[in-house]
């Protein structure tokens, strides 16, 4: 407990706390925009770091980091466009609840679930910190790959409950994750122009996939294009609330856990939390339909693994994702060096992070709930007279990213290709893990089998590879007798 | 033979093109490796692999399946749209964004028939605004009018 004070008085001493309030709004802004995302916003203000501290900067820069989750599942629920990779499962049900009137409810949700998720994290940081940098060291490339199967396997069958479609999507993300420079043999791999040197960007594949490929279907089926006439609830009722507090703590359990793991990231644990909540939660609920349950979830998840994502980055130096390689590159401009002995070396800086991430999230649900309003009062525009101007707002997101007009182009493209997906009864979840994950699959598959000599027995020897393994074979075999029992 | 299941024939089709493509491509343009050792062309060569048995699958699942799937397209409007977006990108640096994304919305609301001017306006408006807030407050490379 002395060390939760510590963080406490670290973020409520020198206005530490007025930089985790400009993180979080800023955060929420960037979240919002489809495009511009916290890697690009982090990036520009790494510069102002030098001149903050290691404290009020790392602060400001993980408020900026969940605020933008949160800014990205309020686009996620009511476009259709997960802002960040994280809001993709949110897209399912939270959309589906805008439709029926319950954008209220759905943010509400995804706010409400991820100050749980907060609040669990942080208690889960406070009691088993000093276990959980022991059990990140046990990862090896072979259970990264084993991890990453087994996500592949989960997604893939349970987003579409078809194995053969989901893993064929799967597969068709990490071969367009393959596009650009391979990192290993620094051989440029399927750029057919220049702007695909460096690989397809998350946004653009996403806004791609699912915001015009979303607006195409709409514009093509006019029924869709019928704007929702009746009254748009604003919050959620007490039975609905009753609903969002299960979920949220599952969620929170699977986050908190697939974080600590470097490289399990948010991503992940947003998509096991939606699938095993569809599982094992609510019997009544109808996930996929419009369910509170299937916001909260993958909400709460995704923003618990973020929390506990920071284990692995402050005690091993392992960044999940882009975001947290520029919060650690913030943290070497200011002459903080992470290691596994980090929080006792720095416990201002650990205790404060956490402490702040807490703060950040209550507030994210007290400052959003008066803007919960404003954001369902964009549903009342016709969506005939709103998707013109969606598809100007992301194109200009799209090309804020690199300034690059070849990147607005691509979208397109991959808009219509989204289309064909979607008539198709294509699920583009799975594709999108593929293409996040697809990179570090290749690349620890790589090392695996460069350490064993090209033996899979890698896969069997080690015990932690071996469960995941056998967990992936018996959800593969379920997926394939409920697949073939279909037809 | 009797395609049962359109759905599921498309379906293979698409990851059959896909697999072969980067199979092929991969395959013929990078060096594959050894298992212990591999080249920039192993892993995707084997994803693609693994894209082509489930192709076929889908294929043979079209004949096999008891159940019946159909497909609906429509092509142009998503041909337009999407060949609207590109040829005002491309137009774009010598237009300037302004009117690139005007004609884009005015372009892709012609495809609503209550789509009216004073919306188009106010959006116009909207999306200059953001344009100028995008490139003097965030620094964003763009050229609004040219």
């Amino acid at each position: 407990m002395e060390l939760v004070y510590l963080g406490i008085e670290t973020v409520f001493s020198n206005y530490t706390w007025l930089y985790c309030i400009f993180g979080i709004v800023l955060g929420t802004l960037v979240g919002v925009l489809p495009g511009l995302g916290p890697t690009a916003t982090i990036s520009m203000l790494l510069p102002v770091t030098y001149g903050l501290g290691p404290i009020p900067s790392i602060i400001m820069l993980a408020g900026i980091y969940y605020g933008s989750q949160y800014g990205g599942s309020t686009t996620a629920i009511l476009l259709n466009t997960p802002g960040e990779s994280s809001a993709v499962m949110t897209c399912i049900d939270g959309n589906k609840m805008t439709r029926k009137g319950k954008a209220g409810p759905a943010i509400f949700a995804a706010g409400f679930s991820s100050f749980i998720a907060g609040v669990f994290a942080t208690i889960l940081l406070v009691t088993l910190s000093p276990m959980l940098s022991v059990l990140a060291l046990k990862f090896g490339p072979a259970e990264y790959c084993a991890l990453i199967g087994l996500g592949f396997l989960s997604v893939g069958i349970l987003t579409t409950g078809d194995i053969f479609k989901g893993i064929g999507m799967c597969f068709i993300g990490v071969l367009i994750g393959t596009i650009g420079t391979d990192i290993q043999t620094g051989v440029i791999r399927f750029a057919f122009f220049d702007e695909l040197e460096d690989g397809i960007s998350f946004p653009i594949v996403a806004i791609g996939l699912f915001a015009f490929a979303e607006i195409i279907k709409n514009i093509t089926k006019d029924e869709a294009m019928q704007l929702y006439k009746g009254t748009i609830q604003l919050f959620p009722s007490k039975e609905e609330f009753k609903r969002i507090i299960p979920p949220s703590i599952r969620g929170s359990f699977i986050g908190s856990f697939l974080g600590l793991i470097p490289g399990g990231s948010s991503t992940i644990s947003s998509y096991a939390a939606y699938a095993i909540d569809k599982k094992y939660g609510n019997k009544d609920a109808e996930y996929g339909e419009g369910a509170i349950e299937g916001v909260a979830a993958p909400e709460s998840a995704n923003n618990a693994a973020s929390q506990t994502g920071f284990i692995p980055l402050l005690s091993l130096g392992i960044p999940e994702n882009a975001t947290m390689a520029l919060m650690l590159g913030a943290l070497l401009l200011t002459g903080i060096v992470p290691g596994p002995d980090i929080v006792s070396r720095e416990p201002e800086l650990f205790w404060g992070l956490a402490i702040s991430m807490l703060f950040g999230n209550l507030l994210l649900v007290i400052l959003n709930i008066p803007f919960i309003k404003i954001w369902v009062t964009v549903l009342r525009i016709p969506y005939n007279t709103l998707y013109p101007i969606i598809i100007a707002i992301c194109c200009i997101g799209i090309y804020s990213i690199n300034s690059n007009v070849n990147d607005v182009v691509i979208t397109a493209v991959l808009g219509l290709a989204g289309y064909v997906c979607l008539m198709l009864r294509l699920e583009v979840a799975p594709l999108m893990l593929g293409l996040i994950l697809g990179p570090m699959l290749e690349e620890y598959f790589r090392r695996a089998m460069m350490f064993s000599d090209g033996s899979f027995m890698i896969f069997v020897d080690r015990p932690i590879a071996f469960t995941l393994i056998l967990c992936a074979g018996a959800l593969g075999a379920y997926g394939l007798y409920n697949t073939l029992r279909n037809k | 033979m009797f395609i049962r299941n359109v759905e599921h024939l498309l379906t293979g089709f698409v990851f059959l093109l896909v697999g072969t493509f980067f199979g092929a491509y991969g395959l013929l343009f990078y060096e594959t490796g050894t298992i212990e050792e591999m080249g920039p062309g192993w892993f995707p060569f084997f994803i693609s692999l693994g894209l082509i048995v489930l192709g076929v699958i889908q294929v043979l699942r079209s004949i096999a399946t008891t159940t019946y799937g159909v497909v609906s397209f429509e092509i142009a409007r998503p041909i337009f749209i999407t060949a609207l977006i590109i040829g005002m990108s491309y137009a774009w640096p010598y237009i300037g964004a302004a009117t690139a994304l005007g004609l884009i919305m005015s372009g892709s609301g012609l495809l609503n028939p209550k789509y009216e001017l004073k919306w188009f306006l106010v959006s116009w408006l909207f999306i200059i605004a953001l344009l100028v807030a995008f490139k003097y407050g965030l620094g964003m490379s763009v050229v609004i009018w040219n």
